[in-house]
């Protein structure tokens, strides 16, 4: 099995220590993994702000780094819902596209679905509150939505956060509220957002939370941001960190 | 006489709302608890996600065959008794009303909830000419008489306080000065509506649903002014868009299944009167509007828009709509599904809606009617990128976005690049810098990704 | 001329998509318990399911319970009239207790299926101060589509009726709950 290792923009540039922990975490898990050095971005940002034609070509771009790969791995819900949900109907789709929008997998989908993680030798002695990344989570049904309340399943991110030892997860008042990052938005509607963002960390606050955890980066430097402007000793990590055992 | 809506765009708007904490956390707290309510009762629901799939097919099947459904039902109707009117849109709206009103010489209205009233401006239109309508739905009264447009579809004051209405209510009813207890001043409202509706001449209402099967109609309120204001005036007309219509009679027991649980967290409104016929010795009229519906209905991405059925669900749950208000998006409808329809309606006055969001999908997983809230919203944004919606800096910023990300050489000189500024806090930590409002930047590490895996697949080969 | 009616259709016309079917009649789920169900749901639509005790008649029972109600306008045959029939609107809003029959109940909601065969009555309903509903106990009935279905619905909805569950209400201040907006301040359910 070939795995090629798609890491985020953002990730790359600003979380690259949850990047390698995503990196050591597949490879202690048996898997050999590539990290093509000619990926750049999913396409996001330009197709978020309405502009497909600007997106198509970034697109094109990531289907061909990615295109011999059995599976694309992809720390980040958004990116990966991105190639999955939203690149239909683009100008100039190639085969390659439509081989990676089956073989592109947000991380826990990977480790959940494809290799059926029941084990990690992993430990974090922490109170751990976890944000449910919007996209991973109502695109890529990665646990259940509050709004489903007939719709229940265990949810993969807390399926595996199970397995890490001496973690206790915390709980929320509101257990999938966004975040308020939203792309353009969290400059657009400034105020909004970082109000969205003061909210999440402060519910997390009032349970206790130490450290922040979700499957997006994004999230996390936008919550990162409001909690350092608070001088909170509460700290953010991206899931692959913990089940890395890097918070150990 | 209502205000107009002003033309700043949501951002603008939402930061005033902002800049009173206190309100805007009130507001939020308000609205989430009232979807607290309807995760309660749609728990009690076991097939509620099957009943979503099969009202989502109903009104699949409705818009299909849309004109023959309509026809079906202008005949029922008829053979009923009751008068069906079509406005092409809101001034023929207007137009037939106000002809049907002078007709009967009816001065002194009693309307109940009709968004589709809001939408065509008929108070202000019936005012100039002399007749005299009043909103008999609570929310609806205080507002008009605070002359402002309701915030929610179905909560028209959640914006106020008990304070603003105890003062709204000394002002124009003489109740005490500083008496802000609801149960007090809803008495009050009754008291003087009641007086409203045994003087009225004529009622008006909404209507939630109408079925082509049997050419009825169904009113569903709690308050039951819609019941009284269509029983003691001797002409009631009753107005709906043209996708209100359901097929079959047992249909309704799907909607009103999913209607008061999905709006409020009730297992039914109080009133659902099911009405075929007018009452004897009364006349009955129903106008039904197209107003850009028909536009809608050609648009095969918003298409499933028109399957709304006014529940406000999506500004419940919207973090942004619970945070910022109703009046922020200076439409008639605001929210999610406000900011889908309204754009179809005045693309440049609402351009900026589709971008009021994170594109979180709460909306969608709450619809009771299964619109794909967020995925339209999105769609519009494509649409008013092609239809010059998005402003020139943003275009040529992702533009060279995009350049950069199709040369993998350039995206990895960015990033050096970006990696030397971040040492340089000054540059960013500024009034021109919307991110630091209540953030700090994030911190640019002097390596990313790239060249720590470079390094380790380096010093892997060397051992 | 086109009138209205002809451009609005030829709109639909030229814009509606392919047809779809209609997905034909939704199976429910069925409560196990319709009695409980139906009590519960009556109190939380802010009403009350009332049972006579044991050897009353549903007259005595009205009685009792809307002891307070000095006149009271039945159009229910055993529950005699303590009021004239009122001659003007103005006349209903006096009376204390409407008592109107019923002709379902729908557990699933706490709802009341009453057919106004008299449009005294349905004024009667909305403008008395309290209301009581009496329902034959044997037409109780879980899910809406089962009240659809019932012949009682079925043989009554073609001119003006109500799905009837609890007193008016409002929460438009503030989400202050208020029973009592428009209409009627209390409701009782009979189920004999």
């Amino acid at each position: 099995m070939r795995v090629g290792l798609f890491i985020p923009c953002t990730m790359d540039r600003l979380y690259p220590r949850a990047a390698m922990a995503s990196l050591e975490l597949l490879e202690k898990l048996g898997v050999t993994v590539e990290y093509p050095q000619d990926q750049t971005c999913c396409g996001q940002p330009m197709a978020n702000s309405g502009l497909k034609d600007a997106a198509a070509p970034v697109v094109a771009h990531f289907a061909k780094v990615f295109a011999d790969y059995d599976y694309v791995v992809c720390p980040s819900g958004s990116c990966t819902s991105m190639i999955r949900n939203h690149t239909h109907g683009m100008p100039g789709e190639t085969a390659a596209l439509r081989k990676v929008r089956g073989t592109t997998f947000e991380l826990c989908e990977f480790l959940h679905d494809v290799l059926k993680v029941e084990k990690l030798d992993a430990a974090c002695p922490r109170r751990v509150g976890i944000h449910r990344s919007c996209h991973g989570h109502r695109e890529l049904r990665l646990a259940p939505s509050s709004e489903r309340t007939q719709v229940k399943f265990r949810g993969k991110p807390e399926q595996l956060l199970s397995l890490v030892r001496d973690i206790t997860i915390t709980e929320l008042d509101r257990t999938d509220e966004c975040c308020g990052f939203g792309g353009a938005f969290c400059v657009g509607e400034a105020t909004l957002s970082v109000r969205m963002g003061e909210d999440r960390v402060a519910d997390h606050a009032r349970h206790g939370a130490e450290i922040i955890t979700s499957v997006d980066t994004s999230c996390l430097m936008h919550l990162e941001g409001v909690l350092r402007a608070k001088n909170s000793p509460v700290r953010v990590a991206h899931i692959a960190e913990i089940l890395n055992g890097d918070l150990a | 006489m209502s205000k107009p809506h002003d033309g700043l765009a949501h951002a603008a708007r939402s930061e005033k709302f902002l800049g009173n904490a206190d309100r805007s956390a009130r507001h939020d707290a308000a609205l989430w608890f009232v979807r607290t309510k309807r995760d309660n009762a749609t728990r009690l629901v076991p097939e509620w996600e099957e009943l979503r799939m099969q009202a989502s097919r109903i009104k699949a099947h409705t818009v299909s065959n849309l004109d023959t459904l309509l026809a079906a039902f202008d005949d029922n109707c008829r053979a009923n008794g009751v008068t069906v009117h079509w406005a092409a849109d809101a001034a023929e709206h207007n137009a037939i009303i106000a002809g049907l009103l002078q007709k009967h010489g009816a001065k002194h209205i009693v309307k109940s909830k009709s968004m589709l009233t809001e939408e065509c401006g008929l108070n202000d239109h019936l005012h100039g000419l002399g007749i005299e309508t009043v909103d008999t739905d609570l929310g609806e009264y205080i507002v008009q008489l605070r002359d402002e447009p309701p915030s929610h579809i179905v909560l028209p004051a959640i914006h106020t306080t008990r304070e603003d209405i105890g003062e709204l209510f000394h002002r124009h009813l003489g109740t005490p000065a500083g008496n802000a207890d609801p149960e007090f001043l809803t008495r009050a409202a009754r008291a003087e509506l009641r007086k409203k509706f045994l003087a009225a001449d004529a009622g008006i209402t909404g209507v939630n649903f109408a079925i082509a099967e049997t050419g009825g109609i169904a009113v569903c309120t709690n308050e039951g002014n819609a019941d009284i204001g269509m029983l003691l005036p001797k002409l009631h007309i009753a107005c709906m868009g043209i996708e209100k219509l359901i097929p079959k009679l047992d249909d309704l027991a799907v909607f009103t299944r999913l209607l008061a649980r999905a709006a409020t967290g009730q297992h039914s409104t109080t009133y659902t009167s099911l009405i075929h016929k007018p009452r004897p010795g009364a006349e009955m009229h129903i106008v039904v509007v197209d107003n850009g519906r028909s536009v809608m209905l050609g648009r095969p991405e918003f298409r499933e828009s028109l399957n709304c059925i006014r529940c406000g669900a999506c500004m419940n749950t919207c973090p942004v709509f619970r945070r910022t208000g109703g009046h922020s998006y200076g439409s008639v409808i605001p929210g999610p599904i406000g900011s889908i329809l309204s754009p179809s309606l005045d693309l440049k006055k609402h351009a900026s809606l589709p971008f009021a969001s994170t594109l979180c999908g709460s909306c969608t997983d709450v619809c009771p009617v299964k619109i794909p809230l967020h995925e339209q919203l999105l769609a519009w944004r494509k649409f008013a990128a092609k239809h010059g919606g998005v402003s020139l800096p943003k275009r040529l910023g992702m533009g060279a976005a995009a350049f950069v990300f199709r040369h993998p050489q350039l995206w990895r000189v960015s990033g050096k690049i970006g990696a030397v500024l971040g040492r340089f806090p000054f540059l960013f930590n500024h009034r021109l810098n919307p991110w630091v409002k209540g953030r700090a930047m994030p911190v640019i590490p002097p390596k990313g990704f790239r060249e720590l895996y470079a390094e380790r697949e380096k010093s892997k080969k060397k051992n | 001329m086109t009138t209205s009616r002809d451009k609005i259709l030829g709109a639909i016309r030229a814009n509606k998509p392919a047809s779809v079917a209609h997905p034909g009649a939704f199976t429910p789920v069925r409560s196990v318990d319709p009695r409980a169900t139906y009590a519960e749901r009556v109190k939380l639509s802010g009403g009350e399911a009332v049972c006579l005790t044991n050897g009353e008649s549903l007259a005595d029972a009205v009685t009792r319970v809307f002891a307070d109600c000095a006149s009271r306008l039945s159009f229910v045959d055993s529950v005699p009239s303590t009021a004239a029939m009122p001659s003007d609107d103005a006349g209903y809003t006096a009376l204390d207790l409407a008592v109107i029959p019923g002709k379902l109940a729908v557990a699933e909601n706490g709802a009341v299926w009453v057919h106004f065969a008299d449009d005294r009555a349905r004024r009667a309903s909305l403008l008395a101060r309290d209301v009581a509903l009496v329902v034959p106990a044997g037409a109780l009935v879980a899910p809406m589509h089962d009240a659809f279905a019932h012949p009682e619905f079925r043989s009554t909805c073609g001119d003006q009726g109500v799905f009837l569950a609890g007193p008016s209400k409002t929460a438009d201040i503030e989400q202050c709950l208020v029973i009592g907006a428009h209409g009627p301040c209390s409701l009782r359910v009979f189920l004999v």
